[in-house]
């Protein structure tokens, strides 16, 4: 089993460790992380590869095929790029979790029955898993509501759940 | 990724573009897209969160639209209190997913141990 993260959520994570808030590098670079050709040309272009290296992440070799094929099952899916669609893809031919801070992709996937989360969320696990400190947590949910990053209604919900871990 | 966008043009428009590439020393092409380009940046910010705001755009889609950085559209988003809408069912269903994953299996040491020869 692997994560497969989309781009803007390593974007999202490259863009907190600038900040100074929490440095995602350390602790991404020990997980075992998938990404796809498509994925891959994505983060190239952005150059999120100088952040995270592209050494540390295993490339599942999705391609049109593969895509097509998801495509035929799913034809909902057709509305997303074709970095998402092999994203998808990836997810379930590994049985992966995606990590995407893409509502769209969000929603579709866990639609689908996939295994997907967002980056507060998936900081809630990485406390859960005794990977991140509560304290640490809190002050990305405090960043996160400082910066109107998502609603308040979500953060309301993980601070909750933030308590009960 | 380069893609490729092909219209057509009168003979006399085709004039007036090839004259005035000429006087900027470029090819028509580059000239025409320059100009689209520098036409359209003003309005890419404003359209791609008032779409995300209608909910015809999702968070990367409004982003790439924009033509910003990840940390300019993160600025912009935040000074334009902007939000996605993720539908309560989701945002609860994704937070049990998360509770009942244990992320320390996907670490590469533990992948490790798992992938050693049974005694």
């Amino acid at each position: 089993m692997l994560l497969l993260a989309d781009t803007c959520f390593l974007n999202h994570m490259r863009d907190i460790a600038e900040a100074k808030i929490y440095d995602f590098n350390e602790i991404w670079t020990k997980f075992r992380w998938g990404i796809t050709p498509d994925i891959e040309k994505e983060l190239d272009y952005f150059h999120i590869f100088e952040f995270f290296p592209k050494t540390n992440a295993y490339v599942i070799p999705i391609g049109n095929d593969e895509i097509t094929n998801t495509l035929a099952l799913y034809p909902i899916l057709s509305h997303f790029d074709q970095a998402d669609q092999s994203l998808i893809t990836a997810a379930i031919q590994e049985n992966g979790i995606i990590l995407t801070d893409d509502g769209d992709l969000l929603i579709e996937c866990i639609t689908m029955g996939l295994l997907a989360m967002s980056l507060p969320v998936f900081c809630l696990d990485l406390v859960k898993s005794e990977l991140l400190s509560r304290r640490e947590c809190y002050q990305l949910l405090i960043f996160w509501e400082t910066h109107h990053r998502y609603s308040k209604k979500d953060l309301k919900r993980w601070k909750k759940s933030l308590q009960t871990l | 990724m380069m893609e490729q966008i092909n219209f057509r043009v009168s003979e006399d428009e085709k004039q007036v573009l090839k004259v005035l590439a000429e006087i900027k020393g470029v090819s028509i092409t580059e000239f025409v897209k320059k100009i689209v380009l520098k036409e359209i940046s003003p309005i890419r910010v404003d359209l791609a969160f008032q779409l995300l705001a209608e909910g015809k755009l999702s968070r990367k889609r409004a982003w790439l639209l924009s033509g910003l950085t990840y940390h300019e559209f993160m600025l912009e988003w935040e000074k334009r209190h902007a939000e996605e809408i993720i539908p309560e069912a989701i945002r609860a269903k994704e937070l049990e997913i998360a509770l009942s994953i244990d992320l320390k299996n996907f670490l590469k040491t533990i992948i490790d141990k798992s992938n050693e020869p049974m005694v």
